[in-house]
């Protein structure tokens, strides 16, 4: 049952694209508003898929927080980019962030959904991953994924040439404030990681291609914000390198499977 | 040296602290070392390798080689001129002088408030007091003519940076330490007992007190699949029996400063053998690829394979028997006696099937029992708590910019044409910034006879 909502969710996200797509091509509020209520209503049936589907594993005996497997992941992932755009776009009201922000709620979600190599099949957890740091581990890392997701959303929303400079100011802010929480619970998120790592596999770290490749991600964000101290303001090599960090990000985050080691989700 | 030429080898020494706390060789090491890793992802990497007894061109050629690159001076120079940049960099800008730039009124973003004539200057001075004391520290006297106020709002996040910055440093001891330690594994068949572990270089290494394994076992779900693996192990030191201690998958235990983590199991077939000859029967127990002396005879048996079912007759064994001058290979069925009803006279046909093939002796495979072995991860790492204490303030560090904002606000007091002009200037971390409109809105208040 979880599963149908979840896919549903995938086209409310759809919908409320095409709003933002329409509110920024008409320029006309209305379309813009709609765009935002369709983005927070499929978030409330995410929510509910999401929880519904906790309950269930529950009673097919082999309850666990859905965050273990990789249909679960991509779930939570785009649960978070949603999320953190609520939480930090809500009160901008421009068109513009949704319509960037809401494909990757989308695309993530028709990925789970209807991609035939995600099985969303509800499954026991194996010993190595019944461990709270685990799912503490798995939850910040993808708000911290999420927060940088929108911080490059930002980053080239500066680099484009706003018609009307306070959004720019505004959208500088929100900038770093994304960039600073996705800094904090990535951080947390390698933390936890490696202290999950600690109590299952006896270190704290193995330079596994995961691991390795969040340490990459991370030492490229760290970078992202020391350019930004030196050049005082969102500069366009700032913003290039939040680029690169999302490559990073999305390498951390799909490309390591195909590289042998113990994360692979397959 | 005279003072001048202090100053002057100063000035260079300056000019040299300045340049390497420079932000630009951070960027250029922070991507050396991101490229580095990704070196180390895509080139296969072979980390444990052997390097006891390398020749020291044999220990230059592995600092050298991208085959272990995280070992390598590629990987591990740009950390330590990293460590170097930072130490200067927290020097410069993150110590006593860097910490309180942003000390003066700042002379942009002021606001101004211009009092009617007539007000009186202590009530002013104590109303302003009162305002900018408000959710800050007790307002100071920071100059006496003309007279100037400031509040001031989280100090502590000025030290924020420098224990972000100096938080690394102790991760970077604790990984350092790490090297002092070893990690690899130990194999402990239920009921025995094991005092040494393999590196994952394949070093053996002497724990310094000895473990046995009580039991492992497995809980499944219901579906079959494995659901917890668990190993009673007994810590034994100096031949006493110290502690007893279950190690679970994500519950290691920690003895003698060594960590011990469940790391995996292994089934190993035994064969339970007796061995008949003139002078009586010996039995013996018997794991595949093992090799038993067999006392006061002239035997020595290499064990070749213990299978539970083989060739589909029940369990038997693959024996190399080496007499002092025969070898003889014989193959032991449990159920030989039936097997030769079966097929009458196989022995004859396939004569390492005979048990007493060897005159005088008989060779007798009572059975085959599987004994789960379980492997334990062994880890003993001093470094962990320094990692441990890094991580937590790096992370406190970061919060604390973050959430945390240093705020000061100056007032100046001037007469001006019989009435007051007050100057309220502002700065958040060190940065001049506009005054709060709230407080502008308050200092008009204070102005005017009437009160
Ligand atoms: C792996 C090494 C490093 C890490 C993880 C790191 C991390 C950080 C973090 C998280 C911040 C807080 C930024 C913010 O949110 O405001 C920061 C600030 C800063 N870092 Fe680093 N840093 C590193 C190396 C360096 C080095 C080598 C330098 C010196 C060249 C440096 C200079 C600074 C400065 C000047 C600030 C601004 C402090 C302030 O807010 O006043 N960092 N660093």
């Amino acid at each position: 049952m979880n599963t149908t909502i979840l896919s549903a969710v995938t086209f409310v996200y759809l919908a409320s694209f095409v709003l933002f797509i329409v509110s920024e091509a008409t320029g006309k509020g209305g379309w813009e508003k709609a765009g935002r209520l369709v983005a927070l209503g499929g978030f409330f049936l995410h929510t509910a898929g999401i929880v519904l589907r906790w309950v269930e594993s529950h009673h097919a005996g082999m309850g666990h927080a859905p965050l273990s497997n990789f249909y679960e992941s991509l779930v939570f992932f785009s649960w978070a980019v949603v999320f953190l755009y609520l939480v930090y776009a809500w009160r901008q009201a421009s068109g513009i962030i949704g319509a960037f922000v809401m494909p990757v709620a989308f695309l993530l979600m028709a990925y789970a959904s209807f991609s035939p190599s995600v099985d969303s099949q509800i499954k026991p957890l194996i010993p190595a991953l019944k461990s709270n740091w685990l799912i503490v581990h798995v939850i910040t890392c993808f708000l911290g994924y999420a927060a940088f997701v929108l911080a490059s959303v930002f980053g080239i929303m500066t680099l484009m040439k706003g018609d009307n400079p306070g959004r720019s100011g505004a959208v500088a802010g929100m900038l770093d404030n994304c960039l600073k929480t996705g800094y904090i619970l990535f951080t947390l998120g390698i933390v936890t990681g490696s202290v999950w790592a600690h109590m299952a596999w006896g270190r704290y770290w193995g330079w596994d291609p995961k691991e390795t490749w969040a340490l990459i991600t991370w030492l490229i964000y760290t970078g992202a914000i020391h350019v930004r101290i030196r050049d005082g303001a969102p500069s366009r090599r700032f913003v290039i390198i939040l680029i690169i960090g999302l490559a990073g990000v999305a390498f951390t985050y799909f490309g390591v499977n195909y590289l042998p080691g113990l994360h692979s989700y397959q | 040296m005279s003072e001048k030429d202090k100053k002057g080898a100063g000035g260079k020494g300056v000019r040299l602290l300045r340049g390497l706390a420079s932000l630009r060789i951070t960027e250029a090491i922070l991507l050396w070392i991101a490229l580095m890793c990704i070196a180390a992802t895509v080139i296969p990497q072979a980390p444990y390798r052997p390097t006891a007894g390398v020749s020291p061109a044999g220990r230059v050629m592995m600092l050298l080689s991208l085959k272990d690159v995280f070992h390598s001076l590629w990987f591990l120079a740009p950390v330590a001129v990293l460590a170097l940049n930072m130490s200067a960099c927290m020097w410069v800008r993150m110590g006593r002088r860097g910490s309180t730039r942003g000390g003066a009124m700042p002379r942009t973003s002021l606001s101004e408030v211009n009092l009617p004539a007539g007000s009186d200057l202590e009530r002013v001075m104590e109303g302003l007091r009162g305002l900018i004391s408000a959710g800050r520290a007790p307002a100071v006297r920071d100059r006496e003519e003309p007279p100037v106020l400031m509040g001031e709002k989280g100090s502590l996040r000025r030290f924020a940076p420098l224990l972000v910055h100096g938080s690394i440093f102790f991760i970077l001891v604790g990984v350092a330490l790490a090297f002092t330690g070893f990690k690899g594994t130990v194999e402990i068949p239920e009921g025995e007992t094991r005092d040494v572990a393999t590196l994952y270089d394949g070093t053996p290494v002497h724990l310094g007190f000895a473990l046995r394994c009580n039991a492992f076992d497995i809980e499944y779900y219901k579906n079959g699949m494995p659901k917890e693996y668990r190993s009673r192990i007994t810590f034994i030191r100096n031949g006493r029996s110290e502690q007893e201690k279950s190690v679970l998958v994500n519950h290691p235990v920690s003895f003698q400063g060594i960590l011990f983590s469940q790391s995996g199991y292994n089934q190993l077939a035994e064969a339970s053998l007796t061995v008949e000859g003139p002078s009586g029967a010996q039995s013996l127990l018997a794991v595949e690829g093992s090799m038993i002396e067999v006392e006061d005879t002239p035997f020595r048996i290499h064990v070749m394979r213990v299978v539970q079912d083989m060739m589909r007759m029940g369990p038997g064994v693959q024996l190399l028997v080496e007499g002092s001058e025969s070898r003889q290979v014989l193959w032991l069925f449990r159920d030989i006696k039936a097997i030769s009803k079966r097929y009458p006279g196989i022995t004859d046909k396939v004569p390492q099937f005979n048990p007493s093939l060897i005159k005088p002796y008989t060779f007798v495979l009572d059975g085959v029992t599987m004994r789960n072995t379980t492997i334990l991860g062994v880890n003993r790492d001093p470094g962990v708590p320094f990692v441990a204490v890094g991580a937590v303030l790096f992370i406190a560090g970061i919060t604390m910019i973050f959430l945390m904002a240093h705020e000061r606000v100056w007032v100046l007091v001037e007469r001006d044409r019989g009435g007051l002009k007050v100057t309220l200037a502002r700065r958040i971390n060190g940065r001049p910034v506009p005054v709060d409109v709230h407080l502008v809105e308050r200092v008009k208040g204070l102005g005017g006879r009437s009160s």
